[in-house]
């Protein structure tokens, strides 16, 4: 991303582009800053994660203990606990995947504004129906999910916000259905 | 022996989490970024099951299905699919490239370690995929 340093016309719209140019800086800047927290954010699942394995190591080791002693309710309430420890960590560990669901979808964000941002940066670009026709293919491609790749398109087909949002919906599984799993 | 599994996934925190699950539940693991990573790091040692995302840059899970299956020595290992995909015409397609079974992500682990186990060769010895179902 080129950030030249022209003077601000924002004030005054100048119909050559400068408000824009702006506007979308100052989102890629604040863009930047989340881009920053997600760095740090995967930083934390990293350590998290070790941390994780650890506690399931330690678990497994209080389990194969306590297996080894003489019958008692003491040790029901021991096995009794682990298990349940182990139920929660299988919710931790989906509860990542939404966490990753949610880095990526800000990922494609800061991605595609950046290339926002450098074509109306280049004076040449700006005005070629193609650059904005690739742009636009570009944002979609980074899409993979049906549901999303539609919301696109209807925007495209001169829908507004809302209902390309009421249409991807339309188009999302609305739960995870037992057949999301398949052996051929 | 611990059996080994390839896991092929961009995004570091699903692999970390796939890693978990399986290590958790006694299996080897290898893990690849994306598609070329996890061919470069093939180099015909031995891999028991993949697990693979299917949109992934560099190779995506579909091509990655495709080369393995073409290598000698990787021609019946299993290959499960892990993705947000949910159309049912990337089944088909990843069925068609010779993949052996499919998950839906967000995976819960006993559903994950459900499917390994169910495919692994040992449990699957007469089984064997055919590219053109």
């Amino acid at each position: 991303m080129s950030l030249k340093k022209v003077p601000s016309d924002a004030q005054n719209p100048d119909l050559d582009w400068s408000q824009i140019r702006e506007t979308v800086m100052m989102l890629n800047v604040a863009l930047a800053q989340v881009e920053r927290s997600l760095t740090e954010g995967d930083e934390s699942v990293n350590a998290l994660t070790k941390l994780l394995i650890s506690l399931m190591g330690k678990v497994q080791v209080i389990r194969m203990a306590t297996e080894s002693l003489p019958d008692s309710r003491e040790k029901t309430d021991i096995m009794d606990n682990c298990r349940q420890v182990y139920g929660m960590m299988n919710e931790v560990v989906v509860a990542f995947q939404f966490y990753d669901k949610m880095t990526q979808r800000l990922s494609h964000v800061s991605l595609n504004l950046s290339a926002l941002s450098d074509l109306i940066n280049d004076g040449h670009r700006l005005y070629l129906p193609y650059e904005w026709r690739a742009l636009q293919e570009m944002i979609v491609s980074r899409y993979f999910i049906d549901a999303d790749r539609q919301m696109f398109n209807a925007i495209r087909s001169g829908s507004g916000v809302r209902e390309a949002l009421d249409i991807a919906a339309q188009h999302r599984p609305r739960t995870k259905e037992k057949d999301d799993v398949e052996v051929f | 022996m611990n059996q080994t599994i390839m896991v092929v996934d961009d995004s570091t925190s699903v692999r970390k989490m796939v890693v978990f699950t399986l290590e958790n539940a006694g299996y080897a693991v290898v893990e690849a970024e994306n598609g070329r990573d996890a061919l470069e790091k093939l180099d015909g040692s031995k891999v028991n099951m993949f697990i693979v995302d299917l949109n992934m840059p560099h190779v995506n899970g579909l091509e990655l299905t495709r080369f393995v299956r073409a290598m000698s020595e990787y021609k019946y290992t299993p290959i499960v699919m892990l993705t947000t995909e949910s159309l049912d015409l990337k089944k088909q397609e990843s069925k068609a490239a010779g993949a052996t079974g499919w998950i839906t992500k967000p995976f819960k682990p006993d559903q994950l370690i459900g499917v390994v186990k169910k495919v692994m060769p040992e449990n699957n010895q007469n089984k064997q995929p055919n590219p053109e179902a």
